[in-house]
Formats: C-alpha cells, sequence, structure tokens
C-alpha cells in the first residue's frame, strides 16, 4: 500500500511520510502541484494527500484535472482554512475526504485506512476492532475469531457503526439504512434493535462497546 | 455635551425677537404719528373757533369796540357745561371782550399771526389757540381755550381705536409667524436628525454603513463627506486588522501540525499526551481566531433560513466522541415540529458547539449535558458543572476573559458566541440549571417570512 503526499511544507511532508511509515503505511513526498501530478503518470498510488495550499498551483485545480483524467485514487485533502465553504468545494470537486489542519496522524492514517478499504480497495474488506473482526464482503461477524450469530438487521446496524467507529451515527441514518422506506419503523425500533446488539456483543466479550447519546445516535468505540 | 445649544431653538428665538421689535418699532411710529394727527386736527379746531369768534369783532366810531355773537355761539361758550371759553384782547393784550369763565394768560405770539398752545396742571389740559385779526387800524387778538381733564386715555383711546381697527392682527400674524418659524427651522433640520440616527447604528459590526449626502443641505454636505471619508479611512484600518488576524492565525495551522505530528511521533507516550493536551488547546485558540476573523469580515450572509433541531443534532454528533471520551452524557432534546429562525447556519453552528463544548468542559465525568431546542425559538445548553455564580454572569461574554475555574478554552469562546447572537438580533444569557449547573440559552427573534432583518 503506498500514498502520494503532495505538501509543499517539508517539515510537514517529512513527519507525514514517517507517521504513516509507523502505521504501516507507505509514502512518497512532492513539494509541489507538478512534480506531484507528474508522479501519478509513473506510480499508481492507493490514494492520494493533498495539501491545498500549494505554491504553484491551486489544490482545487489538481483535484479537478485528476478527476477529468479520470483517474480514480481516493483524495484525501489537507486544509489550514477549515472554512467550510473550502471543504464543500473540494469535495464537491472530486476529493473523498478532507482534514482540517492540525491533526493527529493517527486520525490520518485511519482516514486513509478507510478510503482504502473500499470495494477494490487494497485494503480488502475486513474492519478490525479490537478483538472484533467485521468481513463486510461475507457479512460474517467474528469476536476472538469465533463467529457470532447475529440477525440481519443487528448484522446491518453493526456494519454501520463499525465503519464509522469512534464517530456518532445519527439514528436517523440507521433508521433511513436499514429501514428504508418501510413504515413499520417506531421511535424504539432502533433502541430496542441497538439493545440487543449491545448484549449480543457483550455476552461474547467482545472488546468494543455502543454508546447512546440520546436524541443524537450511537457511538461504536473500543 | 451638556452644555450644547439647540440651534433651532436659537434660530427661533432670533427670529421671534426680531419680528416682536420690527413690528413695535413700526406699530410705535403709527401711534405716534396717530397722536400727532389727533392733536392737530384739534388745534385746527379750536384755530377755526376763533376765526368764527373774531368775525364779529366790531369797532366803532367812538373806537368802543363790540362783540355780538349769535345765540348760537353765546351758548355754546357761556353754558355751563361747555368747556370751552374765549377772550379778545387788544394791542396791549387788556381782554375788551371775554366769556363767561376767563382764559388763562397768553403765550407770547411772538409775531406769528396765529399759534396754538397746550397747558397741562393738575388733571386738567388746557388746548388753546389765538389768532390776530386786522380791524382798520386796530389788531386784536382772539384766544379760544378747550379745558379737559387729562386723561390717560387719550393713549388708551388710540390703542382701543387701533385695536379694534385691526390692531389684533398684529397677535394672528406673530403665531403665524413663530409657527412657521417652527416649521421651517425643524423641517430644515430634519436631515440632520436622519443622519445622527443613522450615524447611531455605525459600529464594529456594520462599519460598512455610510451616510447618505444626496438631500442633506448644502451647509451640511461638507461635514457629512468629511465624516464619510473618516469612516472609510477608519474601515480600512479595520479591514487590515481583520486580515491580520485572519493571517496569523492561518499562518499558526502549519506549525501546529508539524509540532501535534512530532509529538505523534515520540515514543514516550505519557509525555506525548501531555504536549498533545496543549497542543489541542492551541489549535482550539487558533481556530476560534480564525471564526472570530470570519465572523467579522461581513461576509456573512445573515438571512439564511436556519432550522435549529437540525442544527443542533450535527453539532452534538461531532461533540458526540468528545462526550464519550472524557465520560459524559450528551443528549438532545427537541420539540415535535420543526423551528426555524433566520440567521446563518454557519454562525448558529459555531454558536452551539461553543456551548456544548463549555458545557462538556465544565462537567465533571459521569455528569450530563442536555441540549434543548424550544419553540420560543430558543437552544438551552444545560450542564452538571458547578454552576455560573450571579455576579460573574455578564463578565464571562466579556472577550478574553477567563473564569478562574475554567480549565480550557481561549476565553475567546462565549465571546464569539454573544458577538454571533447580537449579530442575529438575538443573545446568550446565563442561568442556573434545574438540578444545579448552569443553563445558557441562545435566544433567537421571532422567526416571520415577512420581516427581513433591515441590514
Amino acid at each position: 500500500m503506498r500514498v502520494l503526499v503532495i505538501e509543499d511544507h517539508q517539515r510537514l511532508a517529512r513527519l507525514i511520510v514517517d507517521g504513516l511509515a509507523s502505521f504501516g503505511i507507505g509514502a512518497d513526498t512532492f513539494a509541489n502541484a507538478e512534480d506531484g501530478l507528474a508522479a501519478t503518470r509513473s506510480i499508481t498510488y492507493d490514494a492520494l494527500v493533498l495539501d491545498l495550499g500549494l505554491p504553484d498551483r491551486d489544490g482545487l485545480d489538481v483535484i479537478q484535472e485528476l478527476r477529468t483524467k479520470s483517474i480514480r485514487t481516493p483524495i484525501l485533502i489537507l486544509t489550514a482554512r477549515g472554512g467550510i465553504d473550502e471543504r464543500v468545494e473540494g469535495l464537491d470537486r472530486g476529493a473523498d475526504d478532507y482534514l482540517p489542519k492540525p491533526f493527529a496522524m493517527k486520525e490520518l492514517a485511519a482516514r486513509l485506512r478507510a478510503l482504502l478499504r473500499r470495494p477494490g480497495g487494497p485494503l480488502g474488506t475486513t474492519i478490525d476492532i479490537a478483538n472484533l473482526s467485521f468481513d463486510t464482503a461475507a457479512r460474517q461477524v467474528k469476536v476472538d475469531g469465533q463467529v457470532v450469530a447475529i440477525s440481519r438487521r443487528e448484522l446491518d446496524a453493526l456494519e454501520i457503526l463499525v465503519r464509522r467507529a469512534d464517530q456518532v451515527v445519527p439514528k436517523r441514518v440507521l433508521e433511513d439504512t436499514i429501514y428504508g422506506l418501510s413504515n413499520d419503523v417506531t421511535s424504539n425500533t432502533i433502541e430496542a434493535l441497538v439493545s440487543r446488539l449491545r448484549r449480543r456483543l457483550e455476552a461474547m466479550h467482545a472488546g468494543v462497546s455502543i454508546h447512546t447519546l440520546r436524541g443524537i445516535g450511537y457511538l461504536l468505540k473500543e | 455635551m451638556s452644555s450644547s445649544i439647540s440651534l433651532a431653538h436659537k434660530i427661533i428665538k432670533r427670529l421671534m425677537i426680531t419680528t416682536l421689535v420690527g413690528t413695535g418699532v413700526a406699530y410705535g411710529w403709527l401711534y405716534l404719528k396717530a397722536a400727532h394727527v389727533q392733536s392737530y386736527l384739534e388745534q385746527r379746531a379750536l384755530v377755526q373757533q376763533a376765526r368764527e369768534i373774531s368775525d364779529f369783532i366790531a369797532v366803532g366810531a367812538d373806537g368802543a369796540i363790540a362783540l355780538d355773537l349769535p345765540p348760537r355761539l353765546s351758548e355754546a361758550y357761556n353754558s355751563v357745561k361747555s368747556s370751552y371759553r374765549y377772550a379778545i384782547r387788544d394791542e396791549a393784550g387788556r381782554i375788551v371782550a371775554a366769556s363767561g369763565r376767563g382764559v388763562g394768560p397768553l403765550p407770547l405770539l411772538m409775531g406769528s399771526p396765529r399759534r396754538t398752545y397746550e397747558q397741562n396742571s393738575g388733571d386738567t389740559r388746557i388746548l388753546g389757540a389765538a389768532i390776530e385779526t386786522a380791524i382798520g387800524q386796530r389788531t386784536f387778538t382772539t384766544q379760544v381755550e378747550e379745558v379737559a381733564p387729562r386723561l390717560p386715555s387719550i393713549n388708551a383711546a388710540v390703542f382701543n381705536e387701533f385695536v379694534a381697527d385691526g390692531g389684533w392682527l398684529i397677535v394672528v400674524f406673530l403665531l403665524v409667524q413663530l409657527g412657521i418659524s417652527v416649521f421651517t427651522v425643524r423641517r430644515g433640520l430634519k436631515p440632520l436628525e436622519e443622519l445622527s440616527a443613522l450615524a447611531r447604528k455605525i459600529n464594529p459590526g456594520n462599519s460598512d454603513l455610510r451616510l447618505p449626502q444626496s438631500g442633506v443641505p448644502r451647509e451640511i454636505s461638507p461635514l457629512v463627506g468629511a465624516v464619510n471619508s473618516a469612516l472609510d479611512r477608519l474601515d480600512e484600518g479595520m479591514q487590515q486588522q481583520r486580515e491580520f488576524t485572519a493571517n496569523a492565525a492561518h499562518q499558526l495551522r502549519t506549525p501546529l501540525t508539524v509540532l501535534a505530528a512530532n509529538i505523534d511521533m515520540m515514543s514516550d507516550a505519557a509525555v506525548a499526551a501531555k504536549l498533545r493536551y496543549d497542543v489541542d488547546l492551541m489549535s482550539r485558540i487558533v481556530t476560534q481566531l480564525l471564526l472570530v476573523a470570519r465572523l467579522e469580515n461581513l461576509n456573512m450572509n445573515l438571512d439564511e433560513q436556519v432550522e435549529l433541531s437540525a442544527l443542533v443534532r450535527e453539532a452534538a454528533e461531532d461533540l458526540g466522541p468528545l462526550a464519550i471520551s472524557t465520560q459524559k452524557t450528551l443528549e438532545v432534546d427537541e420539540p415535535a415540529t420543526p423551528v426555524f429562525v433566520r440567521g446563518n447556519t454557519h454562525a448558529v453552528a459555531a454558536a452551539v458547539s461553543n456551548l456544548i463544548e463549555n458545557a462538556l468542559n465544565h462537567s465533571p465525568p459521569g455528569g450530563a449535558v442536555t441540549i434543548r431546542v424550544t419553540a420560543t425559538p430558543s437552544i438551552e445548553v444545560l450542564d452538571s458543572g458547578p454552576g455560573v455564580p450571579p455576579h460573574m454572569r455578564e463578565k464571562i461574554f466579556e472577550r478574553f476573559w477567563r473564569g478562574e475555574t475554567s480549565r480550557e478554552g481561549a476565553g475567546l469562546g462565549l465571546a464569539i458566541v454573544r458577538r454571533i447572537m447580537r449579530a442575529l438580533r438575538g443573545d446568550v444569557l446565563v442561568a442556573d440549571a434545574p438540578g444545579g449547573g448552569a443553563k445558557f440559552s441562545l435566544r433567537f427573534p421571532l422567526f416571520s417570512a415577512e420581516a427581513r432583518p433591515t441590514s
């Protein structure tokens, strides 16, 4: 797995390369857009980390150029400005995720892994959190290597929570994804479902817990 | 400012004084003239009477003088009621014929063929006339006097006559004049009042406001122009200040990222965690400075329709991980129907996030933070911290002020919240939460489809 980092700040670029290496992600770094784009022509990277404030070109233009050339490599943008409009424009032009500066190396690595875990991505389809392992292709959950017997809807809920571990998943997202347009969803349906899932994971001594934020949503973490 | 003078009063007062003095002089002159004409007419009548009497003087062949007045005249001068009297004097001044009551001494004629005189003694006024008549070789002087009580009523009479003849018009005229003066002056100064009202609205939040120069009197126009260009210069300075803040905050981000990345690479996890805490704090300050700079750059559209429940849920979702990792519970309580306000999504979200973060910081582990949306419309954030004592409730919204018990934050957060809410014509208040702790309320003006902010 190899990512390309286009960042003009030399020390930061070096730190990103070293940081990602400690998470097992290899990275090459270039200080301007032209050199970076040239590199994409000779090497196929798994992901691209792009600083928006580059000396020679606007980062947003770089995204657009890559996308118009049908290069589908996932792009994560780094921005110091952090304004909503800039992020939205970046995402609209074809970026896949963004991270405002300053960021934690752990988060950069986690987000890159999430991008690489997409269908067809180089990380495969298994998501591991603590002793829990979720295979999104086989739709199978294992705790300490033992398969957990689980209902389809619980599995749906767990997949969403696991994919967005450490983030709040709004209750509405669970409702819409699991039940779609069916009318048999009451306000308790999701609560009951999550409660069953939580008991099942506890029974299996899974190293993850599902937290409830009333009126907001749920959060799964180690 | 306390000793300021009213231009309107000054102008009206001076106009009125000028008018009163002018009118007084004009009518005084008329009065004197009228009085003079009256006395001239009286004197002429007496001269006429004297002439009439002198027509009846006859000198006999023996030199004896006879005055044969017809009964009409004799009656007129000799009756008890009569106020007139006469005397005929010869060349030596001796009285040769007279009415029943005598006349006073004749003042010197000084060579003039006739003269009139007026004597005032006590309550009586004597008006007299004398003419000389030549009969044959002789010359006689006929003297006629009118004795009348001396009355101030001659003045009063003139005055009454004056009033009756249209002098009352002066009062009406003065009142109309006063009315017109007040109206004209007020009207003339109205643009000034409007300019003042507009100038009062200028504050750092809308420093692009300028005073209109059209419709302003020519005398005031240079002042308006000067004020506007002064505002331009101040605005430019403020703009530079804002850009400086934004740039400084922006420039700090990359070094902070480098610092954070270096800390992440440290082998000693315990030390790294301590340093990371401070870097996070610095990052938050930088973020808030950028937010302030952005808020003050006025590029914000304050006219968006914002739904509070969805906005609060999103803010809570973002801060959920922080709540869980610090062992606090976070809860949103929203009404069944959506609550709409007019404002800016980004700004309101920043205000709510600041309050939630603040509430989480002040609640102990195991404590709860509740965010409640009400139809008032308002957003309430209740924490389970120590609460805010009454004497601190205004102070905590002052920029860069930090409470003694505050453990984190730049002290900018609550100042930003207040700034945002005031810009939206709402406010932020703090009170006690029912179960202890603090309750921060964001109050929004009532949403109505027609009422659009006038800024």
